[in-house]
């Protein structure tokens, strides 16, 4: 994750100064070639390495396609746009899990082995994805525009040294920063949470050892796809949501939704039953709001600064982040260590970062049927 | 329900058939250029 926080801030910049074209070409290219070269490692080190590098890349890519996007589609299509390019996520999520389940059970078949290798080379097929980026895309002519006028493009210096563009960026920063705790701290965590459920379910049917780890895996693979379904659908629902209500409004029912669920999902989720319908509300209510991020953050800043600013919001919440893991766990073992099933109370606690992003709220713009602005 | 957008003579219409060619080809290479990325980061 430092990785993704210090390759999107970079990326960031980048992406105002050469262009949106040119630093997305960049960024595929890291996140392919070096998930792709991660086969070769020999060690823990030089994988590190190797993902370290991939993840420079996986950072730099969400500013500048959403800024690209922003510039490049009719004004009234633009979040529905937006909405569509973040739902794509989560079909990037299932592609991984089911890419996993199938190496895995390759290699189970005994027709191939190494799983990990071949489901990292599977990575690298995209590369050449970013070649067509490089031939067939132009700038977008906003993009152009705001270069030819001499302005400093891509700079923290002027992102917040001016009184609008700072405050739009602390305030985006906090808006995001929420949501990125809630699921990387927490919603992603939820597998802590489901799989002794799993493991008292199939025990009592009398499964054991092998079959039992077996028969949880793929589960956990079919869980992943509940959640990613729930998000796909969450993130575009936000785009319908904010057609109606504004940016504003939908992002405030987003934050209550996904604190409400996530804390009802840490708390009763007990059977295995719960999983089917509890998973893909709490990936619904909690991806509503990156739908949210894509749309909103593009609106905040002005293109000579549109990918710097989306960055700063979107990655350096991930720095934070870094330390929800630690949190989840800190309060897990410290705090209600004394509890039986300790992991729900510090669910239900850490859920309440979503009321950080709803106190932000009333110190953001309303963007919704206002131009980017230039 | 689609989502519809104004135009200038107040008619609706759903939001994608303002997209040329070129606003879909955009959209589908970011898309896949983000697909791709959430990918690769749930390989780590």
């Amino acid at each position: 994750m430092i990785g993704w926080a210090i390759g999107g801030v970079f990326f960031g910049i980048l992406g105002d100064r050469i262009g949106r074209v040119k630093t997305m070409t960049i960024t595929i290219l890291s996140y392919t070639v070096f998930t792709g070269l991660s086969v070769l490692s020999t060690s823990v080190w030089d994988f590190n390495v190797f993902r370290f590098l991939c993840g420079l890349g996986v950072g730099g890519q969400f500013a500048v396609g959403v800024a690209l996007v922003a510039e490049v589609v009719p004004a009234r299509a633009r979040p529905y746009a937006l909405g569509f390019v973040q739902a794509s996520s989560a079909v990037g999520n299932m592609i991984a899990a089911m890419t996993g389940i199938l190496v895995g059970q390759m290699e189970a078949a005994g027709t191939i082995t190494g799983a990990w290798r071949w489901e990292f080379l599977a990575g690298a097929v995209p590369a050449p994805l970013a070649f067509i980026v490089f031939k067939k895309l132009k700038e977008p002519d906003s993009w152009l525009k705001a270069k030819g006028e001499k302005k400093k493009m891509g700079s923290y210096g002027e992102l917040f040294s001016d009184p609008r563009w700072r405050r739009n960026a602390i305030v985006g920063f906090f808006l995001a920063f929420a949501g990125v705790v809630g699921l990387w701290g927490i919603g992603f965590f939820s597998y802590d949470l489901f799989r002794p459920v799993l493991e008292r379910t199939f025990a009592a049917q009398g499964l054991a050892g092998k079959a039992l780890a077996g028969k949880v895996t793929t589960w956990i693979g079919v869980t992943s796809l509940l959640q990613n379904i729930g998000c796909f659908f969450g993130i575009y629902a936000f785009t319908y949501l904010t057609h109606y209500t504004g940016r504003k409004k939908a992002f405030a029912i987003a934050f209550l939704a996904a604190m409400g669920m996530t804390s009802y999902t840490f708390w009763n989720l007990k059977q295995i039953s719960d999983i089917f319908w509890m998973i893909p509300l709490m990936g619904f209510a909690q991806l509503s709001l990156f739908g949210g991020y894509s749309i909103y953050l593009a609106e905040l800043f002005p293109t000579r600064l549109r990918s710097t600013g989306t960055s700063f919001c979107y990655n350096v919440g991930r720095f934070a982040a870094a330390a929800g893991p630690f949190t989840l766990g800190y309060l897990t073992k410290d705090v209600f260590g004394g509890y039986a099933e300790p992991m729900r109370y510090a669910g239900v606690t850490m859920s309440l970062v979503f009321l950080v992003g709803l106190a932000a709220l009333p110190f953001a713009p309303e963007t919704k049927g206002k131009p980017l602005p230039e | 329900m689609s989502p519809t957008a104004e135009g200038a003579g107040g008619q609706k219409y759903a939001w994608w058939r303002e997209l040329s060619g070129y606003h879909w080809f955009v959209l589908s290479v970011a898309s896949m250029g983000w697909m791709f990325d959430t990918m690769a980061q749930q390989l780590l």
